[in-house]
């Protein structure tokens, strides 16, 4: 069976450019060799700190970025080597959500223009768009008669889920979600959390999460990817990520998060990394973790290790030595 | 007002309840017995009534009304609230770093005793940095591009030295850098902040924090822009800087985690008010305001599975027209009638606690 979508080695390598004759100098590895695999109706995430290349993959995978690298099959098809006409009717079944529901949305356009884009650029809004839209807006659970209004009379929950109306015009199979609700206030953030995991049932959409927000990430997820400098680190259902994590980095992350109970703070074990995310133009020899590892051997300079199960756990993490914590965290 | 009826009135942590003075008078001192430890130490901070109002074109908006809150010496007080509360608004006003624009009104702005709003220009910057030491959210913005980052940490230490004495103020910066845990300090002063990573900045804001002792550090959302990773770190060295000087902190946030990791004392606002303050523990255990009950169950948990969350309705109200009666009605699911129309009052519940709720009882 053909996977909904499917991703192999996918790379994204951005030119550093200098001086006046603009010669390029070195280059930058947003994303290097990643892959991912995805069913119909089920929610993958990205997870990891900024520059880890998570938002970079999700722009590949609607190809608003080209990759350098790599194929991205969505129903068996490679969107990388569609021609232009094929691209646009594929595209329609692909859709992407943004952070920023400020930056997202075109201040000189109403909500019913907003949200009928989509459907006029693919050439359906003739055909009971008005309808259609009327439609989406309640499915998003705003109301029909806000569809005059522009988008700054919105509140910041309130146009995620215009951004997430235009997303869905297109009865897309697969939606990329690129940290949706990072930007809005906790009580509105579960609002809006609630809202994607009933649309999910209902469309039967899969989602592509991106997030750095781990307690989110949880809660949404049936797998997860842990992306670091550019590559997948660990990656394996919800719950081998989060009660059976095997990368030390996926450990550390877990461990870094505040847990809202002040109960028992003074004795939790924290794995507190040293130092910074090294610069993705120059990245680490081997392993790409291991300037903040604390189980960094020689191995680790040379080699960079493979996203294997090298111990048998069920799920692959790219780590020399890899092992289950005794406890990390909730199931 | 209500803080001097109340002798040695740190008992009651909030000593406002101000904004019904007959009650206040009448319940606050209830409170007392919970920090009878903290009775006749006078407070390090006392703001009472404090209000602030900002004139935009769509109106005045009321930033901030009626807080009033105290912080003894070494506690950690954190401000939680979502944006627009007017937690940040309420804490710059301590040191008058508001925007020209800010109509601030208050009872009492009092600093060990002094009220900062009778200090003049010169006398205030000798507190900032000095005695009160600020750490913002964007340490990009708060450092100055053109400056190397060993100068701004040791202008912070010769702007409090009686005598200039540039080399030593240099020295001082670097080992204060090394004490915030920027590696190879000396090299690393001669850097500009662009030089440095997020991490590395709020570090050298700390440095330049506590570069004076100070009594009282006034941290606003001082991890916001940080990766989760270089968060801990932050957060760590923040409890360790607080440990070794004994200051005092407000922390302003609005990371419902990052409060029950660091906090002694919870003040929760909405609508630019306190709607509920308590013990950490107690505030996490058995919240008394819907709102923050509310934004407990909204909040998606690393320790816990639920299968739906259970966020508050609506959202946050337009500051420049807020709904009348309890600014959370129409949000909550407790309200009433008598919601609508009547504004609840911050009482006290028990023990150092108060909540600004008609129904508090119904949540004990």
């Amino acid at each position: 069976m053909t996977s909904l979508l499917k991703v192999e080695g996918l790379h994204k390598h951005f030119p550093i450019r200098r001086g006046v004759l603009r010669r390029q100098v070195g280059e930058i590895r947003a994303v290097d060799g990643v892959d991912l695999e995805l069913e119909t109706g089920e929610t993958l995430s990205l997870v990891g700190e900024s520059g880890c290349g998570k938002s970079t993959t999700g722009r590949l995978l609607v190809r608003l970025l080209e990759p350098t690298a790599g194929k991205i099959l969505f129903e068996g098809a490679d969107l990388a080597t569609l021609s232009q006409r094929e691209l646009r009717a594929k595209r329609q079944a692909i859709q992407i959500m943004f952070q920023d529901p400020y930056a997202s949305l075109s201040p000189r356009m109403t909500v019913q223009e907003i949200v009928a884009e989509p459907l006029r650029v693919q050439g359906r809004y003739a055909d009971a768009g008005a309808d259609r839209v009327r439609e989406l807006l309640e499915l998003v659970g705003l109301r029909p008669e806000h569809s005059r209004r522009y988008a700054h009379e919105f509140s910041g929950g309130q146009r995620q889920r215009i951004g997430l109306a235009r997303a869905l015009a297109l009865n897309p199979r697969l939606l990329v979600l690129d940290e949706p609700v990072s930007a809005l206030d906790v009580s509105v953030q579960a609002q809006v959390i609630n809202q994607l995991r009933g649309l999910q049932d209902r469309l039967g959409l899969a989602y592509v999460f991106i997030s750095h927000n781990l307690s989110v990430v949880r809660h949404i997820s049936h797998r997860v990817a842990v992306m670091y400098l550019g590559s997948i680190v660990e990656v394996g259902s919800r719950a081998d990520i989060f009660t059976a994590p095997t990368h030390p980095y996926t450990q550390a992350l877990l461990s870094a998060i505040p847990v809202p109970d002040p109960v028992g703070r003074d004795e939790r074990d924290r794995i507190t990394l040293a130092g910074d995310v090294p610069s993705p133009s120059n990245p680490p020899t081997g392993c790409r973790f291991r300037t903040r590892c604390w189980k960094a051997q020689d191995v680790c300079a040379q080699e960079a290790p493979p996203l294997i199960d090298r111990i048998g756990v069920g799920h692959p993490s790219a780590c020399h030595f890899p092992e289950v914590p005794a406890t990390v965290g909730g199931a | 007002m209500t803080a001097e009826q109340i002798p040695g009135a740190a008992a009651a942590s909030v000593p406002g309840a101000a904004s019904a003075p007959g009650a206040a008078a009448a319940s606050v001192p209830g409170a007392a017995p919970a920090a009878a430890q903290r009775v006749g130490e006078a407070p390090l901070l006392r703001i009472d009534g404090l209000s602030v109002d900002f004139h935009t074109d769509d109106g005045v908006v009321h930033a901030v009304t009626d807080v009033s809150l105290e912080v003894v010496a070494g506690e950690i007080v954190a401000i939680v609230g979502e944006s627009g509360s007017g937690k940040t608004v309420t804490a710059m006003s301590v040191l008058r770093l508001l925007p020209k624009a800010a109509e601030v009104s208050a009872d009492a702005i009092a600093f060990r005793g002094t009220d900062l709003r009778t200090l003049s220009g010169s006398e205030l910057r000798k507190v900032r940095g000095g005695p009160v030491g600020m750490i913002f959210q964007d340490p990009m913005t708060a450092l100055n591009p053109v400056m190397t980052i060993g100068a701004q940490v040791a202008e912070a230490v010769v702007l409090h030295q009686a005598r200039s004495d540039k080399k030593a103020a240099w020295q001082r910066a670097v080992e204060l850098l090394r004490l915030v845990g920027v590696p190879d300090p000396a090299e690393r002063v001669k850097q500009y902040p662009h030089e440095f990573s997020g991490g590395m900045r709020q570090r050298a804001m700390i440095a330049m924090a506590i570069a004076n002792d100070p009594d009282l550090i006034i941290a606003d959302e001082p991890t916001t822009a940080l990766d989760v990773t270089i968060q801990a770190q932050v957060l760590a060295l923040l409890k360790k800087a607080q440990a070794e000087t004994g200051a005092a902190t407000i922390l302003i946030t609005h990371d419902l985690g990052i409060v029950a990791e660091l906090a002694d004392r919870v003040v929760v606002m909405y609508a630019g008010r306190v709607v509920e303050t308590a013990g950490v523990g107690e505030l996490f255990a058995t919240p008394r305001h819907p709102y923050t009950k509310g934004l407990l169950a909204s909040l998606p948990r690393m320790d816990v599975d639920v299968d739906q969350l259970d966020p508050i309705p609506g959202n946050p109200p337009n500051m420049a027209d807020p709904p009348a009666g309890c600014a959370f009605h129409p949000r909550c699911p407790l309200a009433r009638d008598k919601c609508l129309t009547d504004r609840p009052p911050l009482l006290a519940i028990g023990a150092g606690r108060t909540s600004a709720c008609h129904f508090s009882e119904e949540l004990a």
